[in-house]
């Protein structure tokens, strides 16, 4: 197996099912942490067997860090579906909607129906999370990984040449 | 004799980058302007920030999308991407040692620690870790369009 899918897999399905656990998914809250985490670790996995450079490897580490982010979005995604966290923050937005409309502004049916979980998730729901997880994840894992290039990629003495 | 990476780091391709990084801050700073959709333009980025409404800036008496820190994250990766073209000098020396930037995320993890910080320090602490971090995709995407060049100093 490639060796950046292989530390992008490792370390999406790591932080993926994290991200999407009750508690420890909050850890995301603080600046998207658990997905930058999840760059930097795929970056070291990757560094730990890549030889010496002269330069940092940023477009290694952008590359296996986007994989993490989009593998650690589906994976999210899929672990909220089964703990059920997708629907919590819905019925916030739900309620804000419904005070809205009592108070005479017009909302579309269709947007009162995707936010409404009572018979569950609804499908658009679970694509705009999937949607903004993949992104958002993608975008956090790809800085990690650069960071994680910078931080762990192994130097090559300069030579005066 | 300090060898160090000379970059001319004012390529195409930061505008994409800013770009993207305008949306995201226009989803930031949206909820005072989305009316009964504040709520909706929160949740998209529920995800990435506690959107404690104490510890978020206001706007319009809304709350932003984003807390302070993510707030001072956003914009200083915006304004490193704008700025940094213009400090060669500089880039090319952090470019050059680029485990520095870990130094600049320090002042965020002990405000983070510390129990008393205020909106100010969270803001500040978030602008001055992201920003020299915006350099890193620079220095990536210049290389990847060739305009790198090695040069001793």
């Amino acid at each position: 197996m490639n060796s950046k899918l292989k530390a992008a897999l490792i370390s999406g399905v790591i932080f993926g099912i994290a991200s999407g656990l009750p508690y420890i998914g909050n850890v995301n809250t603080a600046c998207c942490a658990l997905y930058i985490g999840g760059g930097i670790l795929a970056a070291y996995l990757l560094m730990k067997d890549l030889p010496t450079t002269e330069k940092a490897p940023y477009g290694d580490g952008s590359v296996v860090g986007l994989l993490t982010g989009v593998i650690g979005g589906v994976i999210a995604t899929l672990t909220l579906l089964i703990t059920g966290g997708i629907t919590d923050q819905a019925e916030q937005v739900l309620d804000s909607l419904r005070m809205a409309a009592g108070q005479g502004v017009q909302i579309p049916q269709a947007i009162l129906d995707l936010f409404d979980t009572s018979e569950g998730a609804s499908g658009g729901l679970i694509l705009i999370n999937l949607v903004f997880g993949v992104v958002a994840g993608a975008i956090a894992a790809c800085i990690g990984g650069i960071v994680g290039a910078a931080i762990f990629h192994k130097k090559q003495a300069p030579s005066d040449t | 004799m300090i060898r160090t990476e000379s970059t001319d780091l004012r390529t195409p391709w930061r505008w994409c980058l800013l770009f993207g990084c305008i949306c995201w801050l226009a989803i930031v700073f949206a909820p005072p302007f989305a009316g009964p959709y504040a709520e909706v333009v929160r949740w998209l980025l529920h995800t990435v920030c506690h959107q404690i409404p104490e510890r978020s800036f206001h706007l319009l008496g809304e709350p932003l999308a984003a807390c302070h820190r993510c707030t001072g994250l956003y914009m200083g990766f915006a304004a490193g991407l704008l700025v940094w073209p213009w400090l060669p000098v500089i880039a090319a020396r952090l470019a050059a040692n680029p485990r520095w930037v870990v130094v600049f995320l320090l002042p965020l993890a002990i405000d983070w620690a510390i129990v008393v910080n205020t909106p100010e320090s969270r803001f500040a602490t978030g602008l001055v870790a992201a920003f020299p971090v915006a350099l890193l995709p620079l220095v990536a995407f210049t290389r990847r369009i060739g305009q790198s060049t090695l040069a001793n100093k």
